[in-house]
């Protein structure tokens, strides 16, 4: 038997499916395809046009999607991709990576606005009054004219040198600040984008509220629509609930922080001193002013001296501080144990304002 | 090349075809006018989809004999013998084309599909007394969406080696979807039906639209801009505008910016500008109201205004609270002034329905609603009574003159549009999908119907003894006064504008997308289709062969309406 070799493009071109293409013919969209040479419609009629291809017809069309696709009589386009093409569980992650990245953004945008120039083109006139600062503190004195350096100074009623200190300063505390949100931002804009799951994005909102500047996370409770009449004892959302939780906690930790901070003082071991201080003040007051000759009485009586109070007096102001300290101590600890159930046990509208005015009032 | 095939029924003696002829006969006849109208009220499901059940239609015996009778009458050419089909729904519709046909002598099979094989006795999963095989046969069914009832049936022929020769699917309703019964009749089997969803409506194109342009035989309602203002409306945060007011030869319009526009009507020259004195985020979202040489309109800085139209200078200007959504009504005649205005209250937001003296403004009255009031109040100096909605979910109806309560109607739902009061009776569409009707002297319901996907801004209108209402979908529905059942319906291509608008005979629904559909309620058809261009969130103005559309991103359109619509509206 005699075979021919046929030609690579003419086999190709053999090789390639004919297939009938019925569009519609307002739209063009494709209503139904067929590779049998012999297909005829049973019916006839004038809505469709039928048309020959030959090629690959589009990866993924079938006869149960094929109307996505239209068909012009010599390609295929295909239709913009609708929104029931989405699933609604990934819808609900892209409406839900959305409100974090709204959260995120807030947050930065709360922190660098303070930051931002209150005018405009007041980007350029930064970086001119910079470079004039960094110029003089480079000792160029003389070489150049400074109208934004002297600007400053004559506002302020201070030196060239110290304007330009006080630039530069301010410049660095900018690029801290800007340096600090971005490694925020770009971390947690990572971690939201990468999120797969509703769990994980979640876990995200709480480390949002919790880790990112939680101190601005008082402002994020849930907002409220008020079309309708509030109804404040309906039970919040589980999801809801989760996050006015989280950030209730944050705000009674940074309530309580603020109210022990007040104490705290900026030297090291200065709680150390402080606890010998008031060992020494007790034994002190115990010996009605009078210092007993067992040790070293020496720190409270420095102390004394400098303050130009007597060592019973002084002694009595050390115990007051401690007092005060232990007394902050317990009421702020009273009322994280008994705010922390209470947050616990929310669940509604009402609960978690009357919780946060709590807060707010310790 | 593609190719149009063109159909030869008068050459051509196929049973699809002489059933596509006999249909053409069957909906000449009262009896299929009538079967028709009984899908609206029997069928026509309304909920966030429109959808169908026409077991409530084919279990009456009456409508299910007319139903048989036009059936057989269609089908009769595919001289079938045996009828199969799946379902409750087309169980009486078999029994009801071979009553039909029997009485012609001709005696049909029907076989029952089960939904699946019978578990116990003789497990079957056709019943019935089975034909020869290769009998002739039609697949029946009331309804065809996707098309998987004949796929089920050809399944349960095949697994219980019933051998038929099908002819064809005969429908009573058809949906004509695209890879349904479309893709069936150029692939499988032919597929005629009584009934599709073109006749009741539910089509975007006009009602005699012919492929390939889908335009009909009417000419175009407005065809290019006799005037185009670029820009208008400029701010995103807030969807809805204001409508434009066509009087006096001018067209007015306000901005989201709370300015408002005189336009000269014929070449959109700027005749005045009025400023207001704050420029609110949602602007003036109104239908602005001219009466007496004046315009009133209220502003989301909460004050109501009164211009004169020839000058833009202000009449008065009151602010009673802090914002007004709402749309004044007028008592001309009585010289009074209604609106509902709102007030924030420091977290704690309460609303009122104000009478204001149209001479100077002064407040007649303050009726206090329990919250926030954006709905519009509707004045009928019929019976002197204003209705009003409030978004506690309630509707009053107060004397015009006191405002004194007569009722209150709780709603099933916001009302922010505006409720209607026509021939005694008040109407309200709510955003959850509800359309109420109250007693207007008593207060007391005399029917709620679903009037499908709820909208939030809907405005109603009262015609020819129908009230019409757009659903959040596309839809324009129009229910009868007196009792709510569903007239007719009309298919839009996006969700329509707070309500329909009268142009003489016709009514005038513009979209969200732009499109214009123009409607004959007398016949209940889509008479012309066609785009006017850009994004709208409020209805057009139509007066003096004039139609003026207010874009959200498109400005200011005027277009000439066509001679042929104005000289058919002067007969």
């Amino acid at each position: 038997m005699k075979t021919e070799i046929q030609p690579a493009c003419a086999k190709d071109q053999a090789s390639r499916p004919t297939y009938t293409i019925v569009t519609q013919v307002k739209s063009n969209r494709v209503v139904y395809f067929t590779d049998d040479p012999d297909y005829s419609p049973p019916m006839e009629e004038d809505w469709y046009y039928i048309s020959s291809y030959d090629g690959e017809l589009p990866r993924g069309m079938s006869l149960s999607n094929c109307w996505r696709w239209r068909f012009n009589g010599g390609g295929f386009s295909e239709s913009k991709a609708t929104r029931h093409d989405i699933p609604s569980a990934q819808r609900l992650l892209d409406h839900n990576r959305k409100a974090l990245f709204g959260i995120l953004k807030e947050k930065i945008d709360l922190l660098r606005a303070k930051l931002a120039p209150s005018c405009r083109m007041g980007t350029p006139v930064r970086q001119e009054k910079l470079r004039e600062a960094t110029a003089f503190l480079a000792g160029e004195e003389g070489a150049a004219e400074y109208p934004f350096l002297e600007a400053v100074a004559v506002a302020r009623h201070i030196s060239l040198a110290e304007a330009a200190r006080l630039i530069s300063a301010k410049a660095q505390a900018t690029k801290e600040v800007l340096g600090e949100t971005e490694r925020i931002r770009e971390q947690f804009a990572e971690a939201i984008s990468a999120a797969q799951t509703e769990a994980e994005l979640l876990a995200i909102r709480e480390r949002l509220l919790d880790e990112a500047y939680p101190h601005l996370t008082g402002a994020f409770a849930i907002e409220v629509d008020k079309t309708r009449p509030v109804e404040p004892d309906r039970p919040i959302s589980e999801v809801h609930l989760r996050h006015e939780r989280s950030r209730l906690r944050v705000q009674l930790r940074e309530r309580i922080n603020a109210k022990r901070a007040a104490h705290v003082s900026p030297y090291v071991l200065e709680e150390v001193i402080l606890r010998r201080k008031a060992a020494l003040a007790e034994e002190v007051i115990a010996c009605n002013g009078r210092a007993p000759d067992s040790r070293d009485f020496s720190l409270l009586e420095n102390y004394a001296r400098q303050t130009g109070a007597s060592l019973l007096e002084a002694s009595r102001d050390v115990m007051a501080k401690l007092e005060d300290i232990d007394r902050i101590l317990v009421e702020t600890e009273k009322a994280k144990d008994s705010l922390l159930v209470e947050i616990a046990r929310a669940g509604t509208l009402r609960d978690t304002r009357r919780i946060s005015m709590m807060i707010d009032s310790l | 090349m593609p190719d149009t095939l063109e159909t030869a029924a008068s050459r051509d003696d196929r049973p699809v075809v002489r059933a596509a002829e006999a249909r053409k006969l069957i909906r000449r006849s009262s009896e299929w006018e009538f079967l028709r109208r009984q899908i609206y009220t029997e069928a026509v499901v309304l909920s966030k989809q429109l959808g169908f059940d026409f077991r409530l239609m084919l279990t009456q015996p009456r409508l299910a004999e007319i139903a048989g009778r036009l059936m057989w009458r269609m089908i009769r050419p595919f001289d079938a013998s045996v009828l199969v089909g799946a379902g409750f729904g087309a169980a009486p519709l078999m029994f009801a084309i071979a009553m039909s046909a029997l009485k012609e002598g001709r005696s049909l099979g029907i076989l029952m599909i089960r939904d699946k094989r019978k578990e116990h006795n003789m497990k079957k999963w056709v019943e019935g007394k089975r034909p020869p095989s290769g009998s002739r046969a039609l697949i029946v069914d009331d309804f065809m969406r996707s098309g998987t009832a004949v796929t089920l049936v050809e399944q349960a022929l095949s697994e219980d080696r019933c051998e038929l020769d099908i002819a064809g699917v005969a429908l009573f309703f058809d949906t004509w979807e695209p890879l349904g019964s479309r893709q069936m009749s150029v692939s499988r089997y032919p597929v005629v039906s009584l009934f599709r969803r073109h006749d009741i409506g539910v089509t975007r194109d006009c009602f005699d639209a012919k492929p390939p342009t889908m335009k009909g035989s009417f000419p175009p309602f407005v065809e290019k801009p006799l005037w185009w203002r670029f820009d208008l409306n400029g701010k995103r945060g807030y969807r809805l505008k204001c409508a434009p007011a066509l009087a006096d030869g001018a067209v007015f319009a306000a901005d989201d910016r709370c300015n408002v526009w005189r336009h000269n009507l014929n070449d959109g020259t700027v005749e005045w500008k009025y400023e207001s004195l704050a420029d609110h985020p949602k602007g003036i979202v109104q239908l602005l109201q001219f009466a007496d040489g004046s315009l009133v309109f209220g502003c989301y800085d909460g004050t109501v205004t009164r211009l004169d139209a020839r000058t833009g200078k202000v009449i008065w200007r009151v602010r009673q609270d802090s914002s007004i959504h709402a749309t004044p009504a007028l008592d001309a005649a009585g010289g009074r002034v209604f609106v509902n205005t709102e007030q924030w209250n420091n977290g704690s937001p309460v609303g009122s329905l104000l009478a204001l003296d149209w001479s100077t403004g002064r407040i007649l009255w303050r009726y206090r609603h329990r919250y926030w009031a954006p709905g519009s109040p509707y004045y009928c100096p019929d019976n002197g009574l204003v209705a009003a909605t409030c978004n506690d979910g309630t509707m009053v109806c107060v004397e015009a003159a006191s405002g004194t309560r007569r009722w209150e109607f709780r709603t099933r739902g916001l009302v922010r549009g505006r409720p209607l009061i026509s021939d005694g009776r008040a109407y309200a569409a709510t955003e959850s999908g509800a359309l109420h009707c109250v007693d207007v002297s008593s207060g007391a319901e005399e029917w709620t119907v679903r009037y499908g996907k709820g909208l939030m801004h809907a405005f109603l209108l009262a015609q020819s003894g129908c009230v019409y209402v757009f659903d959040g979908k596309w839809h324009l529905s129009a229910f009868d006064q007196n009792s709510g059942a569903l007239r007719w319906l009309s298919r839009l291509r996006s969700a329509g504008t707070w309500c329909p608008v009268s142009s003489g005979r016709y009514l005038v629904a513009l979209s969200r997308g732009g499109h214009l559909s123009v409607l004959d309620p007398r016949r209940q058809i889509k008479v012309w289709e066609g785009s006017v261009g850009g994004a709208y969130w409020q209805p057009p103005a139509i007066g003096a062969g004039f139609l003026a559309a207010a874009s959200n991103d498109q400005g200011l359109k005027v277009f000439r309406i066509s001679d042929f619509y104005t000289h058919e509206s002067d007969k």
